[in-house]
């Protein structure tokens, strides 16, 4: 159970780290569990973005979900140097959504139990 | 569904390449060897004690290690398969990296117990076996912990065996937590984490039996002679790669295939290559192209220096197509060789062209990130160290761990990462 909760910090904690990056100043991250699923949210504004950068984030997020590395290397999260670690929360998620518009980046995922 | 389209979700084509290899293996066996040759070298190398270093190559002969690398792969694909795990970075790694340690201290008998103890701990935290898949096909570093205990030549055999095996199964038990654990302390930077993880737990065993009296001597088995078959095999190897990479993929035409994989092949570049790259998923089939390559870069460094390709070396170059998906490109590595190369011209212990040296300069890739993070400068300095520290850690855990690089590894890493952030911060300052 505190594994389950540190895993959901690490991630939104994570994407939060990258807005920033990206020039975030208002920045929010919302954690709700649901029945069969956790979904997280994260908005930032404002971002900056350009099409090869959203181009990345969605094909990283979108990494296919890998039980079998989740165990072995989800604790590398939060030690955000490069955001290789982008990748690995998508290994840790079954679907992900990207929005930008004017300058509000939108990052929703949903993690099955 | 059809044959063609069943088929390929059934073995996908890094599992179907792998089965490929490990069936050469079995025909090269008995190409060079009689089966009696075979026979007789794979019971001597089951019932080694396979602790660093204990040369396949040399204990059982060619044919006889072939036969050992062949089963080792083949029954990890048969686990990957029957657990229905889709090909990733991660895998392909550890299959190769699994093959290649066949050549030296792993072994079916002694990976067995460990796996067992990995399923156990899945068992304990009623989760499914699917989700350890990596740890129970790299729990296999701490096999000469279960061979050292099985043939102490102290009590009867049965006895002795059946303590190694229970080891086995409590070393297997520990080793999830702990390997998930330790990453956090080279921060993703030492590729060959679960490495650095055996090290620790092997440190533990080594320094406690020697607390009870009980002194693990050193093996000194290195294999020569091999280098034309050896290095046939290799070359033969990184050519299928290549022309895997080159013309497999989703385009209708080859010459397309060839055109985007060449494309994707050089964006490998523009990564750190730091835990997790999964280049598998990023780029497909351009794996193979780099996994060629770096085998053929390898394979040439160790022949150029007039080395031995001997089962620690092959291991080593098998360890470099394994990351070849999973972190390592000819950019990130060739800084920490250099490295590594002045740091074994320098030593005052080993040769350069020793195959320890020449082991560890291959192996100093586990920190390929560092260059591919914080430029060539730092990988040097990260290969240098690693050479220094590798060969001495061994004797700190009584060459039980057989990923002792990635132990090596992971202290540089860990000893190099506050020195670079300080330096960072003090040049910054320095230029505002």
């Amino acid at each position: 159970m505190k594994t389950r909760f540190e895993k959901n910090l690490r991630i939104t904690g994570d994407l939060m780290l990258y807005c920033h990056h990206r020039g975030g100043k208002d920045i929010s991250s919302n954690i709700v569990e649901l029945k069969d699923k956790i979904k997280y949210t994260v908005t930032a504004f404002p971002v900056d973005m350009d099409e090869e950068k959203l181009e990345e984030l969605t094909v990283r997020l979108n990494a296919p979900r890998q039980l079998e590395i989740e165990h072995d290397y989800w604790e590398l999260m939060g030690e955000s140097k490069d955001f290789s670690e982008l990748m690995l929360i998508g290994t840790l998620c079954d679907e992900a959504n990207i929005e930008y518009k004017d300058s509000v980046l939108t990052i929703t995922l949903l993690r099955y139990d | 569904m059809p044959n063609t389209a069943r088929l390929r979700t059934l073995l996908p084509l890094p599992y179907a390449i792998m089965l490929c290899v490990n069936l050469a293996f079995i025909g090269i066996a008995f190409f060079v060897d009689t089966p009696l040759a075979i026979y007789e070298g794979f019971l001597r190398i089951i019932s080694s004690r396979s602790i660093l270093v204990t040369d396949y190559l040399e204990v059982g002969g060619v044919g006889a290690t072939l036969v050992n690398v062949a089963i080792v792969g083949l029954s990890s694909l048969m686990m990957l398969i029957s657990s229905r795990i889709k090909p990733s970075g991660a895998i392909i790694m550890a299959l190769w990296l699994t093959a290649g340690f066949a050549f030296f201290g792993k072994n079916v008998f002694n990976m067995i117990p460990l796996t067992i103890g990995v399923w156990l701990y899945s068992k304990y935290k009623k989760e499914p076996f699917a989700n350890y898949t990596l740890a129970s096909l790299l729990v296999a570093t701490l096999s000469p912990v279960v061979s050292e205990m099985s043939f102490l030549g102290t009590f009867s055999m049965p006895v002795e065996v059946g303590l190694g095996v229970l080891i086995g199964f409590a070393v297997g038990f520990i080793f999830p937590p702990i390997s998930s654990h330790m990453v956090r302390a080279h921060g993703g930077y030492d590729l060959y984490s679960m490495g650095f993880a055996g090290g620790l737990i092997a440190t533990i065993i080594a320094t406690t039996a020697h607390s009870m009296g009980y002194e693990i001597e050193p093996a000194e088995y290195w294999s020569s002679g091999n280098n034309m078959v050896l290095s046939i095999m290799l070359y033969s190897f990184s050519f299928v790669l290549i022309l895997c990479g080159l013309f497999t993929g989703d385009e209708d035409k080859t010459f397309q295939n060839a055109k985007k994989n060449m494309s994707d092949y050089l964006k490998f570049h523009r990564h750190s290559g730091r835990l997790i790259t999964d280049f598998y998923f990023l780029y497909k089939n351009s794996i193979y192209i780099n996994m060629g390559l770096l085998c053929a870069f390898a394979t040439t460094i160790v022949l150029l220096l007039g080395a031995e390709l001997s089962g620690i070396v092959i291991a080593a170059i098998f360890t470099m197509v394994g990351f070849a998906g999973f972190g390592k490109h000819i950019l990130n590595v060739l800084p920490v060789m250099l490295g590594a190369v002045i740091s074994g011209v320098l030593n005052q212990q080993y040769e350069l062209i020793s195959p320890s040296i020449i082991a560890a300069i291959l192996f100093s890739t586990a920190l390929a990130p560092m260059a591919g993070q914080f430029g060539w400068f730092w990988g040097v300095v990260s290969g240098f160290l690693h050479v220094s520290v590798a060969m001495f850690v061994g004797e700190l855990n009584g060459g039980l761990n057989l990923y002792n690089n990635g132990f090596a590894a992971g202290l540089v890493a860990m000893f190099l990462l506050p020195v670079i952030t300080v330096s960072e911060r003090m040049r910054r300052e320095h230029e505002d």
